[in-house]
């Protein structure tokens, strides 16, 4: 895949951070049950990446909350530092993970960067955000007890995605 | 006002949405309104369908104020069924859905006034600094500006997702089994239709000899009268802003 391929990838998903929020918003909870900007995030790093993830994973909440105020503005560095990291370690992942099964790279990449990211999440809030009231019971409900649905929702339908992706050939075969 | 240089023509709006979002209480808004008013009234974009972008986000406007208004802790000032009516929450509602409004406004102004190129090379100028900490200005720019461009395109892609999330009933099923078939199969048609566009864009801009790498357009930066007078008056209106409107 060439650089000017990638940067256009780089700017789809973006576009799709903004999007995709602002279509699934109309469902009640949508946010917490399906997380909708945290997929582009995701899939740019499986795809294109662990660099063009992180820009993805910066430029996504960025853009949204500048342009639909959603997440708030306030929140808007927790959220970039957040989808950053998954698709950072997405990216990094799916580099190091080599079982010679699409199927099982991608899950174990999706899962170790799910756990990676949270964790880079919920130290920055510990330090940086929140810091002297964020207790670890405070990260395991807000990154796994209450967005459960969104765990699952998205280990069912990122790999689906990938998997559609390079059906059509839109993205490089790995074996 | 689009017929100053792009790079001061970008600073210019920048401060103007920072103004939008920092302006409090009726003064603060007037300034703003007038300000907006005024690069209307500078600009030589058509008047016609200028509050286009903003009538098409009609429907999201209206489903922000109500999921503002409807749902507030903060004193109640009647409740029914799952909703809880405050002054406090449709006062919150109302200044959302107008500094949502204005920033679409402002957006459709600048996009509508600058050319790809200008707004790519403009970032990039912005961006110019961060080159110290060898972060890919370049690539961020131009990543940057394109997405901007492919926002407008995906929203009408959006409408269309909306219309099938209708027929398929999504948000009305059952069990999450059912939430995820759903979800699936309306979000797989749009990544693919969003690959699929990256895919001809970047065989098009390959074709004609594009590359990431940008050069800093020296003729951006000459400060004019004109540059000069926009990006004073700018600074001006932030500073009121910042100020909380005291100055």
């Amino acid at each position: 895949m060439t650089n000017v391929k990638k940067i256009i990838i780089t700017a789809a998903l973006s576009a799709l951070c903004v999007i995709l929020p602002m279509a699934f918003h109309a469902i009640p909870n949508a946010g917490i049950l399906i997380s909708p900007m945290h997929i582009p995030a995701f899939i740019a790093g499986l795809t294109i990446g662990p660099f063009y993830g992180l820009i993805v994973g910066l430029l996504g909440p960025f853009l949204s909350s500048l342009i639909t105020g959603m997440p708030a503005f306030s929140y808007m560095p927790q959220m970039m530092i957040e989808l950053a990291s998954y698709a950072l370690f997405a990216g990094i992942f799916m580099r190091l993970i080599h079982t010679y099964n699409y199927m099982a790279d991608l899950y174990l990449s999706l899962v170790f960067s799910m756990i990676a990211g949270r964790i880079v999440a919920g130290v920055c809030r510990a330090l940086f955000f929140a810091s002297g009231s964020y207790s670890f019971n405070a990260w395991l409900a807000s990154y796994f007890v209450s967005t459960w649905p969104a765990i699952i929702i998205q280990l069912v339908v990122i790999p689906a995605i990938v998997f559609a992706l390079e059906k059509a050939n839109l993205i490089e075969k790995r074996y | 006002m689009d017929r100053i240089s792009p790079f001061y023509r970008l600073l210019v709006f920048i401060m103007l949405v920072a103004g939008v979002l920092l302006a409090d209480g009726i003064l603060s808004n007037l300034i703003i309104i007038c300000s907006i008013a005024l690069l209307i009234a500078l600009s030589s974009i058509s008047r016609k369908g200028l509050f286009l972008p903003v009538y098409k986000l009609r429907h999201f406007l209206l489903l922000i104020f109500l999921l503002n208004a409807l749902f507030s802790d903060e004193g109640t000032l009647f409740e029914f069924f799952i909703f809880r009516v405050s002054l406090s929450g449709i006062l919150r509602a109302l200044l959302i859905v107008y500094r949502m409004a204005l920033i679409t406004l402002i957006a459709y102004l600048y996009t509508s006034s600058s050319s790809i190129n200008e707004i790519n090379e403009s970032l990039y100028i912005l961006l110019y600094p961060l080159k110290l900490l060898f972060v890919p200005v370049d690539m961020l720019s131009s990543a940057l500006s394109l997405s901007l461009r492919l926002i407008d395109d995906f929203l009408l892609e959006s409408e269309r997702l909306k219309k099938v999330r209708q027929l398929r009933r999504i948000g009305k099923s059952d069990t999450l089994k059912e939430k995820i078939l759903d979800y699936k199969a309306i979000v797989i048609p749009i990544f693919i239709m969003a690959f699929k566009r990256a895919d001809e864009l970047s065989l098009s801009l390959e074709s004609r000899g594009y590359s990431a790498k940008m050069r800093l357009r020296r003729d951006y930066l000459k400060l004019g009268i004109k540059e000069l007078i926009s990006v004073l008056l700018a600074i001006t209106i932030l500073v009121f802003m910042i100020s909380g409107g005291i100055i």
